[in-house]
């Protein structure tokens, strides 16, 4: 565990006794000091783990990145994993993952991810963790919810697929999925809230159709740092997927739901549509993200 | 031997009828665009579009947007909250406007033949102050017209499903009869979840990617019947 940031949220309700499961806390505070974003308080318990950031864009010092490690191999039965990213104005971060999580079997107790977003005036956070991956039996519910300053942009990514690693098509449990936007003052500006079983998307009637890998993106915040509408329209014509961009509710910025036919198209959208955001909010084109 | 009429049923068949103006003929939820766009999105098959829209939107979405508005009992202040959080809980803009639409074209009749509220609230929607969302609206009304919530909820499935099946007609997806084959089966969709409890809270969900995918791409289409 690192614990420069013990006792803020100890008493928290993000934070329920669990039974069973294990708990596990990302929390990072991020600042802007000069023309540097730097992590602040931390605390960072298993099965997290957190390396130093990454200064990979040259041209855009405020960028820094992180990558939000787990040392367990996934998410499991009964867990209750919660991360918090407080951006100071004017700070910027790219938060992601080395690679896709794979949820196991959860036997009726689902792991639960929450994640809290703080974002000040000014600030920037690309969130784009890489898929879940739902196994047989998994059963997963993730609550983020996010504040945003003026001027601040938020990229979200979201996406998951199914795999059972036998080949035998047996299907996850149940995916429920809850975020929500807020501006400061608390005013509600996007909901976008869903419950998906594995055995509905099993059925001819499936809301994916035959697609595999499932992403959805909002791009929130200050409309003058925001990629231009045409330009999400040509990254959704990209082959081996369909996708789809719209406004949000209340202005907040824009929504592109995307199905891919694999996870190489679904990665390869996911990194242009950061690309864009990136060139949107700082006029520089950001370098390639190690996975 | 005398048959009892209870004219609540009598009621609700008026209010759900199709000849009721209420303004559903213009939406077709991501159909028309998934029928022209099948080469691209996938075979549509109206069926399956049908269960979908059942399943995982009316159910989650319009279904509990309704009960929620119907409980409100005809507090004005609280209907526009839910309009709100209707409006913040609908992702893509072709549906949350198409709602909008048909909504106020419902309330617009309603106020046409004098139901109670339907007048106030349009004055709200026109001060800015509520938006009218189709759902909200069928719950207000319905409510004001002395019908309880479990009719309310099967005019609203019954009205979802009547309006996909009419406009599958009209875009040739299918003949007339199969429709009401089709939709005999959407009946008992509707019936299957309707029962699902509805907390006084509960949040509007749908998962309905594909199609909003292409209410999305319909949205830059220039030919079309259906506003989405």
């Amino acid at each position: 565990m690192t614990s420069h940031w013990p006792q803020l949220h100890t008493t928290s309700t993000l934070h329920p006794a669990v039974s069973g499961g294990r708990a596990g806390r990302f929390e990072l505070s991020l600042q802007r000091h000069g023309d540097q974003t730097r992590i602040g308080r931390q605390f960072i318990s298993y099965p997290f783990h957190l390396t130093r950031p990454f200064a990979f864009d040259l041209a855009i010092p405020s960028l820094t990145t992180i990558y939000q490690q787990s040392s367990s191999g996934g998410l499991y039965r009964a867990e209750q994993l919660s991360s918090r990213f407080d951006l100071g104005a004017d700070s910027a971060a790219h938060v992601t993952t080395q690679a896709a999580t794979v949820v196991h079997h959860c036997h009726d107790e689902p792991a639960r991810l929450s994640t809290d977003i703080r974002l000040e005036e000014g600030a920037f956070l690309a969130l784009t963790p890489d898929p879940l991956v739902l196994f047989p039996g998994a059963s997963c519910a993730s609550s983020i919810k996010a504040d945003l300053a003026p001027g601040s942009v938020l990229l979200l990514a979201d996406a998951f697929a199914c795999h059972d690693p036998v080949g035998q098509q047996r299907l996850f449990d149940r995916l429920d999925s809850d975020v929500l936007l807020r501006d400061q003052s608390g005013k509600l500006l996007v909901r976008d809230s869903f419950a998906i079983t594995g055995a509905a998307l099993a059925t001819s009637a499936s809301p994916i159709g035959s697609w595999r890998v499932v992403s959805n993106y909002m791009l929130a915040g200050d409309s003058q740092r925001l990629p231009r509408r045409e330009a999400l329209d040509e990254l959704c014509g990209m082959a081996s997927l369909v996708a789809g961009v719209t406004e949000l509710p209340n202005k907040a910025g824009w929504g592109i739901r995307c199905l891919s036919a694999d996870a190489v198209a679904a990665r390869s959208f996911a990194e242009r549509l950061f690309s864009l955001s990136v060139e949107a909010a700082f006029g520089v084109l950001p370098a390639p993200r190690r996975k | 031997m005398s048959i009892g009429l209870d004219s609540t049923l009598l009621v609700a068949l008026q209010h759900a009828d199709s000849q009721f103006p209420s303004g559903g003929f213009a939406f077709s939820q991501g159909l028309e665009a998934s029928s022209q766009l099948s080469a691209r999105l996938g075979p549509c098959n109206f069926d399956d579009f049908l269960e979908t829209q059942l399943r995982h939107r009316w159910a989650a979405a319009d279904r509990v947007a309704l009960a929620r508005a119907h409980r409100l009992a005809g507090d004005l202040a609280k209907l526009a909250e839910l309009d709100f959080e209707v409006e913040a809980s609908t992702f893509v803009e072709g549906l949350r406007a198409g709602s909008r639409r048909n909504g106020v074209a419902l309330l617009t009749t309603h106020s046409r033949i004098g139901t109670t509220g339907a007048g106030a609230y349009r004055a709200l929607i026109a001060e800015g102050k509520a938006l009218g969302h189709l759902a909200v609206v069928q719950g207000l009304l319905w409510r004001q017209l002395g019908l309880d919530e479990p009719t309310a909820v099967a005019m609203g499935g019954y009205q979802a499903a009547a309006s996909l099946a009419t406009a599958a007609v009209r875009l040739g997806l299918v003949g007339a009869i199969q429709s009401q084959a089709l939709l005999g089966k959407a009946l008992t969709i509707i019936a299957e979840v309707s029962p699902a409890p509805i907390a006084d809270d509960e949040p509007i969900r749908s998962f309905t990617p594909l199609a909003e995918i292409a209410v999305a791409l319909h949205g830059a289409s220039g030919q079309r019947l259906f506003s989405n």
